[in-house]
């Protein structure tokens, strides 16, 4: 596979800001895959995103785009030269043109013949065929998004960029809509950079993604190696609930953590003090006392739908802000019952302390 | 291979702000600012005699003369635009709705209008002198009641000309606050007055200060209506330095003084605003809902709001439109259709350069943002706070100079050739209401998503075909309403024209003001009627914005 984009030790700081929004921050993208930059507001991934669409500089760092420098500290590529297409946040479609006129606005340097049948193609490849005359104030949000894409498609950009994409759509529509989406890009073979806060839309159609906080990129991989392997507790919290003590490896494969003992093989390899991070629907609940388990208490139960959600005092007298979260589904038990609660060690993941960037 | 595309990229250091776009936004503002700085250069220059006599003799009674207006005016304006403002704001009376819209129209009204339509009401052979003279043998002199050729007569006609820049200002901040903080007042026990005094005119101060500041700025800028009223100002002086004296470098050493005042009285508006923006509603704002007044107090609210609508606009302009018709047989000559061709064109004219300045300046700093394009803008915009005279003197002195240069280059005789043209006009309109124009595109700008500029890039546009084909087409309607503002402004325009104009070259205003000037005020009317009408859109346009988004940019 071929590398389309790597951004290589990009620093920003905004004049007037005292820190930096981007601190010596890496990206590779290999040809037709969909990375996301994930991270919470004001973390980074905007100014990334702006910095490779050239529609900021930045003061250290390259970006290389279809093996072409883009930029670096001396030089600056415009971005009408750098054949990247973007989806914005707020679509950004002209609005005095019609859906067929924003699509054709990129396509400029073809013949008008080649215009049509480019156009003709992203249209029905985004399913947007009958709405040609239509003005952008016309449409559904679900339908501008897809002008957008559409129109930023057309040329046939070496990277698209998109700048969370999904946060202006109905919660009711975005499943269906981020499956679209993916069709779409997946369709046109095209390789992808979006920006998001949701990991809901990192799992659903990121191929690759990368963790963003306070400028640095804390950790990049698929999204099942993310959420089942997190680098560090704030990225463990991040991809939802999880429960995490602190341990101390006492001796080889042995832990003794807040709230009891473990077997713990894969400790060995670690340093002294360890997290571990065990997601809710990830112990093994047992109703009698047996060896390697945690004797808890249910304080209280939630009915979550799907699951439900038994809050968990430990004999220990665990932090009430730390008691363990069990999903089960279904369950049985009730606040007041004890159980005994088994740490399998094929679903905890245990973390560095030393290493940890938070 | 990586490969370096050195064709397309630019060194990235000086790109914001060593491109074309910069480079001829600076240049622009550079010509715009030109005027003052001639001015600030001849600061320091020794005078003539006629500035020996003027400071000796004149000085101190012009700086008297504009500080007691300045004082006389800050006072009514502030009186009658926030009493106004205060009651259509808090009360519901009988005609409240009318007149809060009705309260804005004097600003249609240039202000040496206002005063010579008082004064031919006024003066012995006015209809109402003459009617109570033959019916009741009323006599007060020459004129109806008091002299109204007077300082106190000018004040009244200043303030009644400019309360609607504090009104306008004070009312949509009374319409912002929200209604708990003075329900807070009336629950701790205070009566409305005290509520009026100590809760909502210290909290009205900012809007107060920015009103009052416009309207001081607009007395300075006054030619018109002082020299028609004999007082003497700084303004005036600046005339008769230069054609009664003939002495430009006394016109130019005084404008410097006038300027220099007006900045600080800019600055000190500037500092005392700070970073308080007068458009923000807080997160839990509940509008105020308009108390019923009584029967007795209804109407005693409605009399009040009545007296500057009907001082200010309906008596002037049904006494306009009186003799509009009574010299409609003289006025709607050739003449007049030639005067109206004149200050439609110039009007124009100015109007299409100050907005293409201002969209290309408001384009740079929207794609290339810098402190340095802030700092450019601020400068290109100053003039509207300059009088109109000094600008034509800063205007005059460097072209005369040039005109010299050129007609000793070509061996004839000091020659106009750019002096007293067009051009020069034009120039001067610019330079004074780039500020009407800029404000207009920058805030149609604001409103427009930086990520159109965007979208169109990553298109491969570049960023001029980005400005025509995207951010024109999509702001065009805030582009016609600022060329409209800009447009009204010069129509009115006095001191300028009358300085700058070419040689045997008439406008709308000049021709009112020179009818007017010779004692023939029914002839000015129609003139002046043309005027208030096209300055009446300017309000209706102000409406308009006021309704859209609650509040005014350039009045």
């Amino acid at each position: 596979m071929s590398i389309i984009l790597s951004a290589k030790n990009l620093t920003k700081t905004y004049p007037g800001n005292k820190y930096r929004s981007l601190i010596n921050f890496n990206l590779s993208v290999e040809k037709g895959q969909i990375t996301a930059l994930l991270g919470e507001s004001g973390c980074g991934k905007t100014t990334a995103l702006r910095i490779i669409a050239g529609f900021e500089s930045s003061e250290k760092g390259e970006v290389i785009i279809n093996n072409r420098v883009m930029a670096n500290e001396r030089l600056f590529t415009e971005p009408n030269n750098r054949g990247v297409g973007i989806v914005f946040q707020d679509y950004a479609l002209f609005p005095h043109k019609t859906v067929w006129k924003n699509i054709v606005f990129g396509l400029n340097k073809l013949p008008k013949n080649e215009q049509q049948s480019v156009a003709e193609r992203v249209l029905s490849l985004t399913g947007l065929k009958g709405y040609e005359n239509r003005y952008p104030h016309q449409l559904s949000g679900g339908q501008k998004q897809r002008v957008a894409l559409a129109r930023a498609l057309a040329p046939n950009p070496g990277v698209l960029l998109m700048d969370e994409p999904f946060s202006n759509i109905d919660s009711m529509k975005k499943n269906q809509i981020r499956e679209e989406i993916r069709e779409i890009l997946k369709a046109a073979g095209t390789t992808v950079v979006f920006v998001t806060h949701d990991t809901k839309d990192v799992l659903a159609i990121a191929d690759r993604v990368a963790v963003m906080k306070e400028g640095v990129l804390m950790q990049e991989g698929t999204p099942k190696e993310i959420f089942n392997h997190p680098a560090n507790e704030y990225i463990a919290h991040f991809f939802g609930k999880t429960n995490i003590f602190k341990g101390d490896v006492v001796e080889k494969g042995k832990v003794e953590s807040e709230i009891g003992v473990f077997n713990l093989s894969k400790s060995k390899d670690l340093g002294k003090s360890i997290s571990i991070s065990v997601r809710p629907n990830s112990f093994l609940v047992h109703t009698t006392a047996q060896t390697g388990t945690v004797p808890v208490k249910v304080k209280k139960r939630i009915f979550m739908g799907e699951y439900t959600e038994l809050i968990c005092n430990t004999k220990s007298g665990f932090e009430s802000e730390n008691d363990l979260l069990v999903h089960l589904s279904p369950d049985f038990h009730f606040p007041g019952d004890r159980l005994w609660l088994e740490v399998d060690e094929k679903n905890a993941w245990l973390m560095d302390n030393s290493e940890s960037l938070v | 291979m990586i490969e370096k595309l050195k064709r397309f990229s630019t060194p990235i250091r000086i790109r914001n702000y060593f491109n074309g776009w910069m480079g001829i936004s600076f240049l622009v503002c550079l010509a715009v600012a030109f005027p003052l700085m001639i001015i600030f250069g001849h600061l320091f220059k020794t005078g003539d005699a006629s500035w020996q006599h003027i400071t000796g003799n004149l000085l101190p009674a012009y700086t008297i003369n504009t500080l007691i207006l300045m004082g006389g005016v800050a006072v009514l304006v502030t009186l009658i635009g926030v009493s106004t403002a205060w009651l259509v704001s808090m009360y519901k009376f009988p005609g409240r709705r009318v007149f809060q819209w009705l309260l804005v129209l004097p600003i249609a009204i240039p202000a040496y209008i206002l005063g010579f339509t008082w004064v031919g009401m006024l003066d012995y052979t006015s209809p109402a002198y003459v009617y109570l003279r033959n019916n009741f043998g009323f006599e007060t002199g020459q004129f109806l009641f008091f002299n109204i050729l007077s300082m106190p007569g000018a004040i009244v006609i200043l303030s009644l000309s400019f309360y609607p820049y504090v009104y306008l200002l004070a009312r949509t901040w009374f319409m912002q606050q929200s209604a708990s903080i003075l329900e807070a007042g009336y629950s701790l026990g205070h009566k409305p007055l005290s509520v009026f005094f100590r809760i909502a005119l210290p909290l009205s101060r900012p809007a107060l200060v920015a009103g009052v500041s416009l309207a001081l700025m607009e007395v300075l800028n006054d030619y018109g209506l002082v020299s028609y009223f004999g007082v003497d100002t700084f303004t005036t002086g600046i005339f008769s330095a230069w054609f009664a004296f003939g002495s430009p470098v006394s016109a130019i050493k005084l404008s410097g003084y006038l300027m220099i005042f007006v900045l600080i009285l800019l600055m000190a508006e500037r500092l005392h605003r700070g970073d308080r923006r007068y458009d923000s509603v807080g997160s839990q704002f509940r509008p105020l809902r308009q108390k019923k007044l009584n029967r007795l107090n209804g109407f005693l609210a409605m009399f009040t709001v009545m007296i500057p609508v009907l001082l200010g606009f309906i008596l002037p302009v049904a006494m306009l439109i009186y003799w509009s018709i009574q010299t409609s047989h003289l006025a709607f000559d050739h003449r007049f259709f030639s005067l109206l061709k004149n200050s439609f064109l110039l009007a124009s004219l100015a109007a299409v350069l100050v907005i293409a300045i201002s969209v290309l300046i408001g384009f740079t700093v929207r794609t290339f943002p810098s402190r340095m394009a802030r700092f450019m803008t601020r400068f290109a915009t100053i003039g509207y706070a300059i009088p109109g005279a000094i600008i034509a003197v800063g205007l005059l002195v460097p072209f005369i100079w040039i005109d010299n240069q050129l007609a000793r280059f070509t061996g004839g005789t000091g020659g106009i050739i750019i002096t007293g043209t067009w051009f020069t006009l034009v120039f001067a309109y610019a330079v004074r209401f780039m500020a009407v124009g800029y404000n207009s595109i920058e805030s149609v700008m604001a409103k427009t998503s930086i990520s159109l500029d965007e979208a169109s890039r990553s298109l491969g546009m570049s960023n001029r075909n980005t400005l025509f084909k995207i951010l024109i087409p999509v702001i065009h309607p805030g582009i016609l309403a600022g060329a409209l503002l800009v447009f009204i402004d010069v129509l009115k325009e006095l001191p300028l024209t009358l300085i700058l104009r070419p040689f045997n070259f008439d406008t709308l205003a000049i021709r009112a003001f020179e009818f007017a000037s010779d004692e023939r005020v029914p002839e000015a009317a129609p003139a002046s009627l043309v005027i208030i009408i096209v300055g009446l859109m300017a309000v209706l346009l102000l409406r308009k914005t006021l309704k859209k988004q609650g509040y005014v940019h350039h009045p």
